[in-house]
């Protein structure tokens, strides 16, 4: 008996170097594999396989070997093969990804099974090696029962329905301030175009309010000079002439109060300005001293006068 | 300077009785044409010439013979054929009872330094040589023949075409209608009572007739350059109004610069040339009779406005692309620089 154990160590020692001769002859192996949950899956699920392989430097994978996506059986689609390499202690390290989605649906818990893979492996004298990535046995569950419980009870397939999920709310806190900055430009805008386009009547300054004001700061000013003067009628005439969108001259006062007919009620005045205007202007006339006081008072009757026409629906 | 010059007999002021006279005797005699009238005693004030042109029988040429017969002095007139020749104007050749060839002044000539109107009727049936020698003539007041150059101080050319017709025509080149001061569209009488009175009155059947009855030569000829440069003189012009002028003349060449735009042109590309010194010059001398005559001793934007397009529309030349459409298109653009340019 003593005999016969002493064999034996022998035998299991003999075999063991064996064994590990061989190993050290296998040129790679999978190292390390993750293929995730085996159990509870339901139809839509991804299953993602992920190995890791080192292999001699000597051998490199052949890339027809591996698994070719798409429709593997009617309930298995294989959706994307990830593989990348890397070199590392004199061996070549492969990351391999396999992306599965199953499509089973099972009316109770059923084992299924993804079959194992070949993959090929060759060096530079074209010897072969090939590695299995091991077939993998899972099981699915269904997603609903064969028959509602409460089916009796209901009256109809409302039993099968579940309540909706609310959906999540997504924080736009972080969208709020450029919005708002962006939306009050945006009404800037548009109420400076509709400004320009005459779209906002209500905000139209009449131009004789605006004549006015201008020659109010001339007249503010102390010893002033007949250019300064000048100024203040040439503010009235771009007046007139922003009133009538082209340059209005004395020959026109007609025609401009035809078309302005608000103003009918200070022609006098409008003829006398502009009578004052030649004179200072073309006859080189000293202006009278209280002709800027009267252009003040024509503005603001002129002013007027547009104002209760802007009012008018 | 309410007075002419050493040379001039008649007071200033006593000049716009006669101007009013003439013009009333022009307006008695051809009816609905006043505006017009107005504007040829501008340019006889300016002493410059004047292109009539309009439709067939609108009474050109009788308004031509009647503004010479009150202007008086010595009026020669030709008509404009395809076979007028310059010499023709100048001279002519004859055979005298004598048999011998002879050699006699034409029509400019004629009158030597007297000729007061010239009178060129259907000027486009006229060659372009003949339009040469008009260039000098209107432009210098002079001629060379005979070895020697004659000079007309008092002439005044009155042209005149119709526009209808254009068979065995030659447009008039643009140096020729530049030295025209104003071209003017006479068009017939509006009113119906004035066109029933050229229809029915006997007293305008008779063209001649009619142009022998005017008063005549109401003005002193002979002073009219005195009395053109006095109102020159007279007539005075703020620096504003200078600018006002300068500007519209500007805007006409430029108009892209003002910012004046016109349907389907391309402003900044429209303008070939045109309202070069001559023609601005002569708006400046119209402007201030247009003012002398309405009274004033300074001239005012307005005085510009009643004659601008009569001297602008034919001295602006625009890039061929336009010309489909020119009268149009000038008319639009004078009125844009008229609305454009501000004047206090």
């Amino acid at each position: 008996m003593k005999l016969f154990n002493t064999i034996s160590l022998i035998l299991s020692l003999f075999l063991l170097s064996v064994i590990c001769s061989a190993e050290t002859t296998i040129p790679g192996q999978i190292i390390k594999m993750d293929q995730g949950r085996s159990y509870g899956l339901m139809v839509g699920d991804i299953i993602e396989h992920q190995y890791l392989i080192a292999i001699d430097t000597d051998y490199s994978l052949s890339p027809s070997s591996l698994p070719v996506e798409g429709e593997l059986t009617y309930w298995l689609d294989l959706n994307s093969v990830n593989m990348s390499s890397e070199q590392r202690g004199g061996k070549t390290l492969y990351h391999l990804t396999l992306r599965y989605q199953t499509f089973y649906a099972p009316l109770d818990v059923r084992a299924l099974l993804i079959p194992d893979q070949q993959l090929v492996f060759t060096d530079s004298s074209n010897q072969r090696f090939e590695i299995t990535l091991p077939e993998w046995h899972f099981t699915m569950s269904p997603i609903k029962e064969v028959v509602s419980s409460g089916i009796g009870n209901d009256d109809g397939s409302n039993g099968f329905m579940k309540a909706d999920i609310a959906p999540r709310t997504h924080s736009l806190s972080r969208y709020q301030t450029p919005i708002i900055i962006y939306a009050g430009l945006l009404i800037l805008c548009l109420l400076i175009w509709s400004a320009l386009t005459g779209l906002l009547p209500k905000f139209n300054t009449s131009p004789f309010h605006v004549a006015k004001r201008h020659i109010k700061r001339i007249r503010r000013q102390k010893n002033m000079t007949s250019e300064q003067v000048q100024r203040g009628m040439q503010a009235m005439h771009d007046a007139f002439n922003a009133r009538a969108s082209h340059t209005v001259f004395a020959a026109q006062i007609d025609d401009f109060i035809k078309q302005y007919p608000q103003f009918n009620a200070c022609r006098t005045q409008i003829e006398d300005f502009f009578q004052q205007s030649r004179n200072v202007f073309f006859f080189d006339e000293e202006p009278k001293p209280n002709l800027l006081t009267d252009c003040i008072r024509l503005c603001d009757r002129l002013a007027a006068a547009d104002k209760v026409v802007q009012s008018k629906p | 300077m309410n007075q002419l010059s050493k040379t001039s007999t008649i007071a200033m002021s006593d000049w716009h009785a006669l101007i009013r006279q003439m013009e009333s005797s022009i307006n008695n005699t051809i009816l609905g044409q006043e505006h017009i009238v107005r504007l040829m005693t501008i340019a006889t004030l300016s002493r410059g010439h004047i292109l009539l042109e309009g439709d067939v029988g609108v009474g050109k040429t009788t308004l031509l013979k009647t503004v010479a017969e009150c202007l008086g002095g010595n009026f020669e007139r030709i008509e404009g054929t395809i076979d007028l020749m310059p010499h023709d104007l100048v001279y002519y050749t004859y055979i005298g009872e004598n048999g011998k060839p002879g050699v006699s002044s034409g029509p400019v000539l004629k009158h030597g330094d007297e000729l007061s109107i010239f009178f060129f009727n259907e000027i486009n049936r006229a060659r372009p040589q003949v339009h040469s020698l008009l260039l000098r003539i209107m432009a210098e007041r002079s001629v060379h023949a005979f070895n020697q150059t004659h000079f007309f101080p008092h002439l005044q050319v009155f042209a005149d075409r119709n526009r209808i017709e254009k068979d065995e025509t030659f447009e008039l080149p643009a140096a020729a209608r530049d030295r025209f001061m104003m071209e003017l569209h006479v068009e017939q009488p509006k009113s119906e009572e004035q066109l029933k009175d050229l229809m029915f009155n006997p007293r305008f059947h008779d063209a001649d007739k009619l142009v022998d009855s005017a008063d005549k030569a109401i003005v002193p000829f002979q002073q009219l350059n005195d009395i053109a440069a006095a109102i020159q003189d007279h007539v005075h012009t703020s620096e504003k109004v200078q600018d006002y002028g300068y500007h519209l003349c500007r805007a006409l060449r430029e108009p892209a610069e003002y910012g004046i735009q016109i349907t389907d042109v391309d402003t900044s590309n429209m303008i070939r040339g045109g309202m070069g010194p001559r023609g601005i010059s002569y708006l400046a001398r119209g402007a201030r009779v247009n003012a002398w005559l309405n009274g004033r001793d300074a001239l005012v934007p307005e005085d510009f406005h009643m004659i601008i397009r009569q001297i602008a529309k034919h001295r602006l030349f625009l890039n061929p692309v336009y010309d489909y459409n020119r009268d149009d298109i000038v008319e639009s653009l004078i009125t844009a620089a008229l609305n454009t340019i501000q004047s206090p």
